[in-house]
């Protein structure tokens, strides 16, 4: 079993119980073993599409985090989402045809790279073409510091539609980011 | 947008998950699923005539279903999310089915030659068949519905186990309508019903299950 299995799972059970700076941490650990693993999985043609797959990878995990069961290995988890962003990439990308294991797990496990460089499609400015609500919610909660309640406040809607609204903006968001260009 | 503002962002009063999600939707939809094809089996085929004479014979197939379900419950609580570990998920329906063999042989070795035909095909082609994925399809709908927005990575497989969880449960309207009480009949068509709703999953669900 990887290394990185008993740190990563502590931290995710910790962020599914509220604990946001357990929760970051686990993100950013993530995002260096992603950019290593798909470099490589892209033969570092293109570091900006690489860092395109570790965003839409975090956002997938992000958007998914509801189905992951704390009685099973996090590392697998996790490998499993980037195997399957990584396959719908390639299937995208005419002419490659590279196999990817389904339980390779260490082949994520094994490289860290923390060198972000830019991506190729900015998330920020897909932020724009969301709907109005998704959008104010993101922007309020998720690059303002305001919480759900008082960006319900401030958008009078109710705390429960500014999550839906974002979880809805944050799906439609890994979708425009997926398809590499904007709606 | 660099990735850590994008996990500054996406950790920022990211909240409380609930536990057990996956497990809570997945039997809601089953519930819900089983009821409407409840109401369609009384609709399209109607129950037996005789239900109140037979109760002993469709309570055994009722028992068939649950327990073709529990098998394929496993399978399906694996493959809904991203998948972790595939195969050992996939003993107790293993089981089931050896178990279900060996049941058929017995029922075969103990219905007398001349009765065996009869017993086994009912007179013509049987028709559980068509009926139980006629009646598996308002579950394997909601079972959908459910499993979408998880997070399935191996749509394929996760397509063919909401096929036989489907299937599964469709046995339990379908035994209130089923004329055959023939246990040579139950364990051998009953699962090639199963089977080919999962084959069907497989090829039609794995598509919509995409993300």
């Amino acid at each position: 079993m990887s290394a990185y299995e008993q740190p990563l799972h502590d931290l995710m059970v910790r962020g599914l119980r509220g604990e946001d700076a357990a929760y970051r941490q686990f993100l950013d650990s993530l995002s260096g073993l992603f950019r290593a693993f798909f470099r490589r999985k892209l033969r570092s043609r293109d570091l900006a599409q690489a860092e395109d797959l570790v965003q839409e990878t975090l956002l997938a995990i992000h958007l998914h985090r509801h189905s992951y069961d704390p009685g099973r290995p996090i590392t697998a988890w996790v490998y499993a989402i980037a195997r399957y962003k990584l396959i719908d990439h390639l299937r995208r990308a005419p002419g490659s045809r590279e196999v990817v294991p389904v339980d390779d797990v260490d082949a994520l496990f094994s490289e860290d790279a923390r060198d972000a460089v830019d991506p190729a499609h900015d998330v920020g400015a897909l932020l724009e073409h969301l709907p109005a609500k998704q959008k104010t919610a993101i922007r309020l909660v998720k690059l303002e510091e305001l919480t759900a309640r008082e960006a319900a406040q401030r958008m009078g809607i109710s705390e429960a539609d500014v999550k839906i609204s974002i979880h809805r903006g944050l799906k439609n968001l890994m979708a425009f980011v997926a398809k590499g260009d904007t709606p | 947008m660099k990735t850590d503002e994008l996990v500054d962002a996406l950790a920022r009063d990211a909240g409380v998950v609930p536990r057990r999600i996956v497990e809570r939707r997945i039997a809601l939809a089953a519930a819900a699923g089983l009821a409407a094809s409840l109401v369609l089996m009384a609709l399209l085929f109607g129950v037996r005539a005789d239900f109140g004479a037979a109760v002993v014979a469709v309570l055994l197939k009722v028992v068939f279903g649950i327990a073709a379900a529990a098998g394929a419950a496993p399978l399906l609580l694996e493959l809904a999310r991203p998948n972790t570990r595939a195969r050992h998920v996939a003993v107790p329906l293993i089981l089931l089915s050896i178990v279900s063999i060996g049941i058929a042989l017995v029922a075969f070795l103990v219905t007398p030659a001349d009765a065996r035909m009869m017993s086994w095909l009912g007179g013509s082609v049987p028709e559980c068949l068509y009926r139980i994925p006629v009646l598996a399809a308002p579950i394997a709908a909601a079972l959908v519905l459910a499993v979408r927005g998880l997070g399935a990575t191996r749509l394929r497989l996760a397509g063919a186990a909401i096929g036989a969880m489907s299937g599964s449960l469709a046995a339990i309207p379908y035994a209130g309508c089923c004329p055959m009480d023939s246990v040579l009949y139950v364990v051998s068509w009953y699962p090639v019903a199963i089977l080919f709703c999962a084959g069907v999953g497989a090829l039609l669900i794995g598509r919509a299950l995409r993300w």
